[in-house]
């Protein structure tokens, strides 16, 4: 997922997008709302983590903003107001979820997990797509019922195929979506990406199951044939 | 508890109570005391007819038949009676309506004045009589008059029946008095109360935890306009009290819960992740495990000074030594963030905690190093008569001095990303302002207009 993190204290934003890293995702970090706002303008991002004391505009004024102006990105408020005034002044301005610090990053990961399903429209954290059996919320994937290791960037760039089969990603999409700002990722990244994922989801006698599409992107898709597969 | 409307209802019926009676009295003796006047008038001027009438001639009194009819002494059926008789009681004339009897005497003994009296008439009917020693006119004796006893008196039923009557519409209508006013007291206080309730009821529904409303204080009568007024003033204040607090709850849940929250996400890291436990890594932790230890000690002093446990020793002092060693703990800080410490001193003493001088001090400095912009001067102006810390503050206004006080208030740090932020906890100024009342004194924080934030802790105990 590509996630926005914004936060005023330095140690916690590093710490957490750090973690949230490790797990996959890519995160963009901001310590102001009204850096927040510039970030989230140029790229589009699947959940937000927003704090509510910020420095000059608060997180709360940052969400009404985008909820008037219809953006429906899922937003996360982590706070350090407990108090259930605080909670609901918070999901009433737009909030889809609301997390007290201190936190565990795996709830954290968790709650994010769980917005980016809901607004997919997808409520169960397992997914079928052809012989793949995926469970973003423990983060492992099968095929035909046997385990595959997948590294986290591999996860994360199955998750960004397998959530939209038959759909074709760009090498510029799936970048977005795999790297954060601040990341400089080779230019052969993306296919580097994608030919190991490609490997250890269809072992050698096993119909692909990502096929490029030449000039356009790659799109993961067991139906389709593979003419054009290559690596 | 007994509301006032019971307590005011019983004290009015109460003073109904005495006061209906007693009024009552007052009219029934009145009009007893005015009849009887006139009752006693009609005998005396009998009376004066009746010795204007008679004579005494050779032991023997004579009177006017005619006066005698006029007067209605001719016949019991008239109800009127009269007797004259010597001092030493001897009978010389009586009326006939007295037939053979004789008119019963009032006690006392008789003079020229009057002497009146109820008394039981011969016939048994009560009577009311006038009994006086009075001369009349005598051949038998030189001076041409004889003292004689006479004695009036009339059928007094008619006069018993009205005063009887009188007393039973006096009580009757006391009675009804009382009555009506229990009817009519209640709903009458009730409705001279309801301001009163008005007033209560608009107090109770006002929420304990947020007195948002005031009270309309321009409808109340003017006994209770001031009361309306003070509970007002007393609301602002417990919003603004309130507002205090939650700002309080709020920026003491944000200091608390972020430490821990960042502590708790690098065990995580840590604990997740083998290749993250770098020395950079368990550095930061000691780094937040040291801003929550310095948190909470600056909650203990805060909590040990505001509960008068923080002992004050005064001492003569030096502000010029003092100063310099305060501004030689910061000068590395300062360095850091490329501040210039410039120290004012003045020549003498002052009586003071050396202690407690150093708290306050200490707070002031690490304030003003912390959010001072980097490359601004700072001066510290150590003197006998205050210790004053000047820093630019850009980021303030007019508007944030009044919480600058405040307890983990403050304005949002603008410091440079990755820039380490000195013990930036939001209560050293507290701390200034408690210690400087334990010294007596009040800090007070002033901005120019050139953004030059002034706090101020001024000194009364020169040595």
């Amino acid at each position: 997922m590509r996630l926005l993190f914004i936060e005023d204290a330095i140690r916690l934003r590093k710490t957490v997008a750090r973690a949230l890293t490790r797990l996959g995702h890519a995160v963009d970090e901001a310590s102001s709302a009204e850096e927040g706002a510039q970030l989230a303008e140029l790229a589009a991002y699947d959940a937000v983590i927003l704090d509510i004391m910020l420095p000059g505009q608060s997180g709360l004024e940052l969400l009404a903003t985008w909820r008037r102006q219809q953006v429906e990105t899922p937003v996360l408020l982590l706070t350090a107001l407990d108090s259930v005034e605080d909670r609901v002044r918070g999901l009433v301005t737009g909030a889809d979820d609301y997390l007290i610090k201190p936190f565990a990053i795996v709830e954290l990961a968790a709650r994010l997990e769980a917005l980016v399903r809901r607004r997919h429209g997808k409520p169960d954290s397992r997914l079928q797509v052809g012989p793949l059996e995926i469970d973003f919320a423990a983060r492992s994937v099968s095929r035909l019922g046997n385990p595959i290791t997948l590294t986290a960037r591999e996860f994360a760039l199955l998750e960004c195929l397998a959530r939209h089969p038959g759909q074709i990603f760009s090498r510029e999409q799936i970048e977005a979506r795999l790297y954060s700002e601040t990341d400089s990722p080779l230019s052969n990244a993306v296919d580097a990406a994608v030919y190991s994922l490609r490997k250890k989801l269809s072992p050698p006698g096993t119909p692909a199951l990502i096929h490029t599409r030449r000039g356009l992107g790659y799109v993961l898709d067991p139906d389709a044939s593979s003419p054009s597969s290559s690596s | 508890m007994t509301s006032l409307l019971t307590r005011l209802t019983l004290a009015l019926c109460v003073a109904a109570a005495v006061l209906l009676p007693a009024g009552g009295c007052l009219i029934y003796f009145t009009a007893e005391r005015l009849l009887l006047r006139n009752f006693d008038a009609v005998l005396a001027a009998k009376a004066d007819a009746l010795v204007t009438t008679s004579e005494m001639e050779r032991g023997r009194l004579e009177i006017d038949l005619e006066v005698q009819e006029f007067a209605g002494f001719g016949s019991a059926a008239g109800g009127d009676y009269f007797e004259f008789r010597t001092p030493a009681g001897n009978l010389l004339a009586r009326s006939p309506s007295l037939r053979r009897d004789r008119l019963p005497s009032l006690p006392g003994p008789l003079t020229r004045k009057p002497l009146n009296g109820y008394l039981t008439l011969p016939d048994g009917r009560p009577g009311r009589a006038l009994w006086l020693a009075v001369p009349v006119k005598s051949r038998d004796q030189p001076d041409g008059a004889s003292l004689v006893e006479l004695g009036v008196a009339s059928d007094s039923t008619a006069l018993g029946e009205t005063l009887h009557t009188l007393a039973l519409v006096v009580a009757g209508t006391a009675a009804a008095g009382m009555l009506v006013g229990l009817m009519v007291l209640r709903s009458v206080v009730r409705r001279s109360l309801r301001p009163v309730s008005d007033l209560a009821r608009e107090v109770q529904e006002i929420p304990v935890d947020d007195p948002a409303r005031t009270l309309d204080a321009t409808t109340l009568p003017a006994e209770l306009a001031p009361v309306g007024r003070r509970v007002n003033d007393l609301l602002v204040r417990a919003r603004e009290a309130i507002e205090r607090e939650r700002r309080f709850s709020s920026h003491a849940a944000h200091e608390l819960r972020t430490p821990l929250a960042e502590l708790r996400a690098i065990l995580e890291l840590l604990a997740s992740w083998p290749e993250e436990r770098t020395p950079e890594q368990f550095d930061e932790a000691q780094k937040v495990l040291r801003s929550l230890e310095q948190l909470l000690q600056k909650l203990t002093l805060l909590s040990r000074a505001e509960a008068g446990r923080q002992p004050v020793h005064l001492e003569t002092v030096d502000p010029t030594a003092l100063g310099e060693e305060a501004v030689e703990r910061f000068r590395a800080a300062a360095e850091a963030r490329e501040l210039t410490l410039v120290l004012k001193s003045g020549a003498g003493a002052l009586q003071s905690d050396p202690v407690i001088w150093d708290a306050i001090a200490n707070n002031l400095l690490e304030n003003a190093v912390s959010h001072a912009p980097g490359g601004a001067t700072i001066t510290i102006e150590s003197t006998p008569n205050q210790l004053a810390v000047s820093n630019p503050a850009p980021g303030l206004t007019i508007a944030d001095l009044p919480h600058m006080m405040e307890r983990f208030w403050k304005k949002t740090p603008r410091h440079a990303e990755g820039e380490e932020i000195i013990s930036h906890s939001g209560l050293g100024l507290s701390l200034v302002a408690i210690y400087a009342r334990l010294l007596g004194t009040e800090a007070t924080v002033d901005l120019q207009p050139g953004g030059i934030l002034t706090i101020r802790v001024p000194w009364s105990r020169t040595a």
